[in-house]
């Protein structure tokens, strides 16, 4: 759990760095957010069970607790944005 | 569509449509040589479980149909109903080519005997990657996707998906709605 912790620093590091480097956090921003955009919105849904259904979808309800992001090794993309956010502010150029 | 669908709303269903397939044979090269993916020899095409009725009708019109088709192209064909109570018309043949010719074959057919409404989706197997890669194609939008299982309940690999989807979108006709790249868990090929 430490190391996953660990992991989680890391990659607020990482975001920082590149962010800094290229002094352009929105970019980073926008390819995280495509990136999680995209795969959140592949179905986990079989094709059959939803032939069945008669296109009567049901939204699963997603439940993040605080507790499934300490076993994470990244941690969540709302939460890299808000840091990145942070960043862009420091550096003078809100978004 | 006319003013009083229009007006109530109603969209007329789109006929299944086999026609763009054949692209999968086409890609076949781009799949080999630059993902390392080889087809697995299988095919599986998907329908809607039909009424009584239609059953009577349809389980002598498919045998006579898959004689046909396993005489004519040389690829053994079978059929199985799944758990899900959805039949499946399974296709082998080492040749990708004739492995999608004869999908075609069989589709055309089921849209000629009227049960164009029941076919869902054709789907083929690849290996050589990490993990097996199906590629499924969607007969009502004539489009491909990709769908890698990660073989953990209902697991799938999001990421190998967008990367296929990304080294293949100059050959294959792919649905760019992700919201319908629906898996096919457990499919018998």
């Amino acid at each position: 759990m430490l190391i996953r912790a660990l992991s989680r620093y890391r990659e607020y590091a990482a975001d920082r760095g590149a962010a800094v480097i290229t002094g352009a956090p929105e970019n980073l921003m926008s390819a995280l957010q495509k990136i999680t955009g995209e795969m959140a919105r592949i179905p986990q849904r079989d094709l059959r069970q939803v032939e069945s259904m008669n296109a009567f979808f049901i939204v699963p309800t997603n439940i993040r607790t605080r507790a499934s992001e300490l076993l994470q090794t990244h941690p969540p993309t709302e939460k890299r944005l808000a840091a990145l956010a942070e960043i862009s502010r420091t550096m003078g150029r809100p978004v | 569509m006319g003013l009083r669908d229009l007006l109530f709303g109603r969209s007329k269903l789109k006929d299944a449509s086999p026609e763009q397939l054949f692209a999968l044979s086409t890609a076949r090269v781009t799949l080999e040589v630059e993902l390392g993916l080889r087809a697995a020899g299988r095919a599986g095409i998907c329908f809607k479980p039909l009424s009584a009725g239609e059953f009577a009708r349809a389980r002598t019109e498919l045998t006579e149909l898959l004689t046909v088709a396993a005489r004519d192209s040389g690829s053994q064909v079978s059929q199985s109903t799944d758990e899900h109570g959805f039949e499946w018309i399974v296709i082998e043949d080492p040749e990708l080519e004739d492995l999608v010719t004869t999908v075609h074959l069989v589709g055309s057919e089921l849209v000629a005997q009227g049960f164009g409404a029941q076919l869902l989706a054709a789907v083929f197997r690849f290996d050589g990657a990490e993990r097996p890669v199906f590629w499924i194609y969607g007969y009502k939008r004539a489009a491909f996707w990709p769908f890698v299982p990660t073989g953990k309940g209902q697991g799938r690999d999001n990421a190998e998906e967008l990367k296929l989807k990304a080294e293949l979108e100059n050959e294959l006709p792919i649905e760019q709605d992700l919201t319908r790249w629906l898996a096919l868990f457990g499919a018998p090929v």
